[in-house]
């Protein structure tokens, strides 16, 4: 009658990562507000992840997934970097996604896009670390859903 | 069901399996796998020239040679080893696979294959695979004949060990080939590289030699050197790349990886190891390069060019793959980068490992992974080639040199104000003000230069723009007024719009000189606005213009953030 539908924390300036995942596409990106923001961006019409799967918003009934990830080492930065650090880590995020996809035990198909890595920063913080970490927990928080609505 | 025996005609086979691609150095390499397989630790090579013949005329070799002192085998086992798809359990990580090496590679070489083998002390026969006999009897057939006193003498000189065996080719004038100059050089080029980790093992390192040997000659034979392409063994590589400590003269790990790949049937393979290393600009080692001439011999060294970058794949440890662009992955630009892949035998199916060994196809979604795991390499990549171009471009701390001779013949008058006569006093107040305070900013500014080793005054005089590092936090650039020569910039080399855009046009490029312009036009108009627009006071002024650059810094920003590879990288 009522199951849960996952919830979302943190505050609304700061850095986050995030996945979405909709049947064997998955998505990753970053964003500097509360990822429920972004979501709504990529749920409406035009939005990237819609357009990456090739269609117009949700009108389907298909299971969504979201999944943030809050990045503190990112917050650490100067400001004016801190974009420029998240575009990091979310390149990261796609490269472990490249290196073990089948961690998440069946096959999904990356559709977004990764960035350029930033190379040219000297970071206080690292970012394949943050993305490792990222990325488990993406993959965990993907298995508990899978597990719970296969 | 009943099966039908549809035969095969052996000759056409032998003429087939000859011309599987092997140039006269990979086929010699494939003989050596069988040796390293055979698990000798020592492996001479020799090519004997045909009498009258050089190294530089073409088919000019009489009989390449190859002597191990492997595990040896016996009447069965070199039987096995002529039947084609020899019938042998190879063990874990063996460099061979289909049972074909020997034949294919020795029949691409010559027409006669022989081989004697020695057990316990004790040589066999000289067996003789001949493509002639196979065509005279329409099957494959060896010859085997018992060897002279003379021929054991002279066998027992080349392998005076217990065990090995000794691979002959003869009747290579039959065989087009180049002149065996080219095969030398390619073998002494690169048995030192393909052969690397059992060169340098710790356990029972492999030891190879190679010499030609004119006619009637002995020479002796010269060892080969191992060489790792990605110089991880080099006094200078460096495990950690920071952009700020960059040196311009070593190799630097900028990747190191395990992918985890999947069979055809979906099973989880042994991980493979990637590992990418980026070099400076082959230019570093040229006679204009900045680097001392020790320094520029040592970027000599890593031999940085074209025909060596790219990927190094190595398969059970013997490299397969030298400088590959794996269907366009590295582009011809990426001289700097050089990436080792390291492949398991059961890796073969799912990249398509051919007969050769020498060969693979990775598929495109594979190919999409691992474009994606190299992207940040290429990236780092691009940028060391950048830094080393303006390295060599570097005009010891001359930024805004350039500017400063675009701008001599141009006023800066605030147009609202009469050309003629007194400023008004408020404005004579402020830039007075403003004028000392641009004194104290000058002082600051030839500590930094101190700070950084360059040289306090510049022989132009007076800059227009300066690169500071001690701008406002936030703000791309900050105005200033001199009493004698009027608005001077500073333009933060903290802010992403510097070390992102500006840093990276060449000083006296077009683009920077307009990018320069305008920053410069926007803190004259700066400039003029606080000492000029009396209707607020200099304090308003102050918390207006923090506004505004704090706008235009975060704007910067951002929009550096998304437009990283404007500038081409």
């Amino acid at each position: 009658m009522i199951t849960p539908a996952g919830m979302i924390w943190g505050p609304r300036k700061a850095s986050y990562v995030y996945a979405v995942v909709q049947g064997e596409s998955i998505y990753f990106g970053e964003t500097g507000d509360l990822p429920a923001r972004r979501w709504g961006q990529h749920l409406g019409v035009g939005g990237t992840f819609t357009s990456a799967l090739g269609i117009e918003g949700f009108a389907t009934s298909d299971e969504v997934l979201f999944v943030g990830v809050r990045c503190t080492a990112v917050d650490g930065e100067m400001e004016a970097y801190r974009k420029l650090a998240r575009r990091a880590v979310e390149e990261e995020l796609h490269r472990q996604f490249f290196l073990d996809s089948g961690a998440f035990g069946e096959e999904l198909s990356v559709v977004s896009n990764a960035p350029s890595a930033p190379v040219r920063v000297a970071w206080s913080f690292d970012p394949r670390a943050a993305a490792i970490e990222a990325y488990r927990i993406v993959v965990n928080d993907f298995k508990r859903w899978r597990a719970a609505y296969p | 069901m009943k099966t039908i025996d549809v035969g095969f005609n052996a000759a056409r086979l032998c003429e087939a399996i000859a011309r599987i691609g092997y140039e006269p150095y990979t086929a010699i390499m494939d003989l050596v796998d069988n040796s390293v397989t055979a698990k000798a630790r020592n492996i001479r090579i020799s090519l004997y020239l045909a009498p009258g013949k050089s190294l530089k005329a073409r088919n000019s070799v009489r009989r390449y040679q190859i002597v191990d002192n492997g595990v040896g085998m016996d009447d069965a086992g070199i039987e096995k080893a002529f039947a084609l798809g020899a019938d042998v359990a190879y063990g874990e990580n063996s460099l061979s696979k289909y049972g074909l090496g020997l034949k294919s590679a020795g029949l691409s070489l010559g027409s006669r294959i022989i081989i004697i083998s020695k057990r316990q002390g004790v040589f066999s026969d000289r067996y003789t695979f001949d493509k002639s006999v196979i065509v005279e009897h329409g099957k494959f057939v060896v010859t085997v004949d018992a060897l002279s006193d003379e021929q054991k003498n002279s066998y027992e000189l080349l392998l005076p060990d217990s065990a090995g065996t000794i691979v002959e080719i003869e009747g290579s004038e039959t065989v087009n080939h180049p002149s065996p100059n080219s095969t030398v050089a390619r073998l002494k080029e690169r048995l030192g590289v393909v052969y690397f980790s059992f060169l340098t093992s710790t356990d029972h390192p492999l030891e190879i030699s190679t010499r030609v040997c004119p006619d009637g000659a002995e020479e002796m034979f010269e060892p080969v050197v191992p060489r790792d392409m990605l110089f991880m063994d080099s006094p200078n590589f460096k495990l950690h790349w920071n952009p700020e400590s960059y040196d311009y003269s070593s190799p630097y790990l900028v990747l190191d990886e395990a992918w985890k790949i999947h069979s055809v049937t979906g099973s989880e393979l042994t991980p493979i190891n990637v590992k990418a290393v980026v070099f400076p600009q082959a230019r570093m080692a040229e006679n204009d390069s900045p680097l001392d001439p020790e320094l520029r011999k040592v970027v000599s060294s890593y031999r940085i060019a074209r025909e060596n970058k790219g990927f190094y794949i190595y398969r059970n440890g013997r490299l397969i793959r030298w400088g590959d662009d794996l269907e366009g992955l590295i582009k011809k630009d990426d001289t700097n980068l050089r990436i080792r892949m390291d492949l398991g035998t059961d890796h073969d199916d799912v990249l398509h490992v051919d007969v050769t060994k020498q060969r693979l196809e990775v598929d495109d979604e594979n190919l999409k992974k691992l474009q994606g795991i190299i992207g940040k390499a290429r990236k780092i990549a691009e940028d060391v080639a950048e830094h080393c171009k303006k390295k060599l471009e570097e005009r010891s701390g001359n930024e805004g040199a350039a500017f400063n001779a675009t701008v001599t013949n141009v006023a800066e008058d605030d147009p609202d104000q009469a050309a003629t006569g007194d400023p008004p006093t408020e404005t004579q107040v402020r830039r007075r003000r403003r004028a000392a305070e641009g004194t104290r900013v000058r002082e600051a500014l030839s500590e930094e230069k101190k700070d950084e080793g360059l040289p306090e005054t510049t022989e132009d005089g007076f800059r227009k723009i300066v690169y500071s590092g001690k701008v406002p936090y936030g703000h791309v650039w900050e105005p200033h007024y001199d009493a004698t020569n009027g608005t001077f910039v500073c333009v933060s080399k903290h802010h992403p719009f510097y070390q992102e855009m500006l840093n990276r046009m060449p000083e006296n490029n077009a683009q920077r000189l307009c990018a320069e312009a305008l920053i410069f036009a926007v803190a004259l108009g700066e400039n003029n606005v606080r000492d000029n627009f009396d209707e607020i006071t200099p304090e308003q002024l102050d918390r207006l213009f923090n506004k505004f650059h704090k706008n235009v810094g975060n704007w910067l920003s951002d929009w550096v953030t998304e437009n990283t590879n404007i500038l081409g990288s």
